[in-house]
């Protein structure tokens, strides 16, 4: 393995062969609507109008937006650009240490985005996925993620 | 009787080589300079700072390897920082440039030079098959999305078709199969190591276009730069000359740039 590192064309075409896998890894998820066509390296750019997800902050119970400092959970979940991308559960518990003041509140996060519907030539909100957290006691808190299931559907929330 | 006028500036092939990577690098520079005015330091401001650095001491020769080699590292730093965030420009800098350092004179490394080609060839041939795969240049709806929402220079074609409601008629499909079709040309002649005037033509003159219509000059800039490695012509003075416009065009906005124009 070393022994074809030494030789540089090796290195070159390895790294071209490499490039055309992420291409076609990219090419197949943009294919399924799983990936932000404007991110990522797989030069989808320009093939939809620019429509970068967002994330949703609301109290589960009455429903209503929060304010939230959003930009470390986005930062560890990769942006939200592979929209199929469950949160994880350590950018949950920084997302609260971020937040004191949702410690013990029940929320929904609703991580939406604008969809190119060719037919209206218009921008369609999408709806993408969300995750319910909900406090058993004043330390821990449980979540379920639902990512891209209800997409489908086109499920929104008041 | 004739006044044969001096080629102003005759330059070597090896210094039309080194400025081409040089409007590389700025292009690089100038898409991530916005991280410099965040009044933090994070590992991508300090990156851009460093390449920012890099850059400046290119133009040095005795600094030039660490300059390349600086430059390098700060690209990774900040591609590594934020790689599912980074535009395509960054990618695409990443893999052309990053495997420079393994290479003392570059210019000069067939190896190297056909691997520029081969992946803005693969790049080429991809984003036509995007925009194949995403449907909306062959029904025409983008760029009728354009011409009705977009900027002044995305709106280049609008005049063909109804101005007053966003609809699709039969220009805008020929335009994005056009638009498909010579990305796909360009490409193609990319990976079959096609040379000679015509070639050239249709591929910077694609570059130029898009730059143009889709208010971003910057990207094109890049490669434009790395078209003049590959094909080892080295970029001119005045094509630097003109780079750096452009670069600076696309910070102002290429659209504002028009609009001033007119008025």
């Amino acid at each position: 393995m070393m022994h074809f590192l030494y030789n540089k064309k090796n290195i070159l075409t390895g790294l071209l062969l490499v490039h055309v896998a992420w291409l076609s890894f990219h090419m197949i998820i943009h294919a399924k609507d799983m990936v932000s066509p404007w991110r990522l390296g797989g030069y989808a750019m320009y093939t939809v109008p620019k429509n970068d997800s967002h994330l949703w902050v609301y109290n589960l119970v009455p429903s209503q937006p929060l304010p939230a400092y959003t930009w470390q959970l986005a930062h560890e979940n990769w942006g939200f650009n592979f929209y199929c991308k469950p949160i994880s559960a350590s950018s949950m518990q920084n997302f609260f240490a971020a937040n004191p003041h949702l410690v013990g509140v029940d929320l929904r996060l609703e991580l939406s985005t604008r969809q190119f519907n060719p037919e209206t030539v218009q921008l369609d909100p999408r709806f993408i996925g969300k995750t319910i957290v909900v406090w058993e006691d004043e330390t821990t808190f449980s979540y379920s993620r639902s990512m891209c299931d209800d997409r489908v559907k086109q499920v929104y929330f008041d | 009787m004739f006044v044969t006028l001096p080629k102003v500036f005759p330059l070597s092939q090896v210094v039309k080589m080194k400025i081409a990577l040089w409007i590389a690098m700025l292009s690089v520079v100038f898409q991530m300079f916005d991280d410099l005015l965040i009044p933090v330091w994070n590992d991508e401001s300090i990156a851009v700072a460093v390449m920012t650095v890099a850059v400046v001491w290119f133009l040095f020769p005795p600094l030039q390897r660490t300059a390349v080699a600086l430059f390098v590292g700060g690209l990774l730093l900040a591609f590594f920082s934020g790689w599912y965030s980074e535009a395509n420009h960054t990618w695409l800098a990443v893999w052309t440039l990053a495997p420079i350092v393994l290479f003392a004179s570059w210019w000069k490394e067939h190896t190297y030079l056909d691997y520029i080609r081969l992946t803005l060839g693969v790049v080429m041939v991809v984003a036509a098959l995007q925009k194949v795969i995403a449907g909306t240049y062959f029904d025409g709806s983008y760029i009728a999305w354009l011409s009705y929402y977009g900027s002044i220079t995305e709106q280049t074609f609008s005049f063909l078709c109804d101005r007053s409601t966003v609809e699709v008629c039969g220009w805008f499909v020929a335009i994005g199969f056009v638009a498909v079709l010579w990305q796909l040309v360009v490409g193609i002649l990319l990976l079959g190591n096609y040379k000679g005037t015509l070639v050239y033509f249709i591929e910077f003159s694609f570059l130029l276009f898009v730059g143009y219509f889709a208010n971003e000059m910057n990207f094109q800039v890049l490669n434009i730069a790395l078209l003049c490695m590959a094909f080892r012509l080295g970029m001119p003075f005045w094509l630097a000359l003109l780079s750096i416009v452009l670069l600076g065009v696309d910070v102002i906005g290429v659209g504002t740039v028009v609009m001033m124009w007119y008025l």
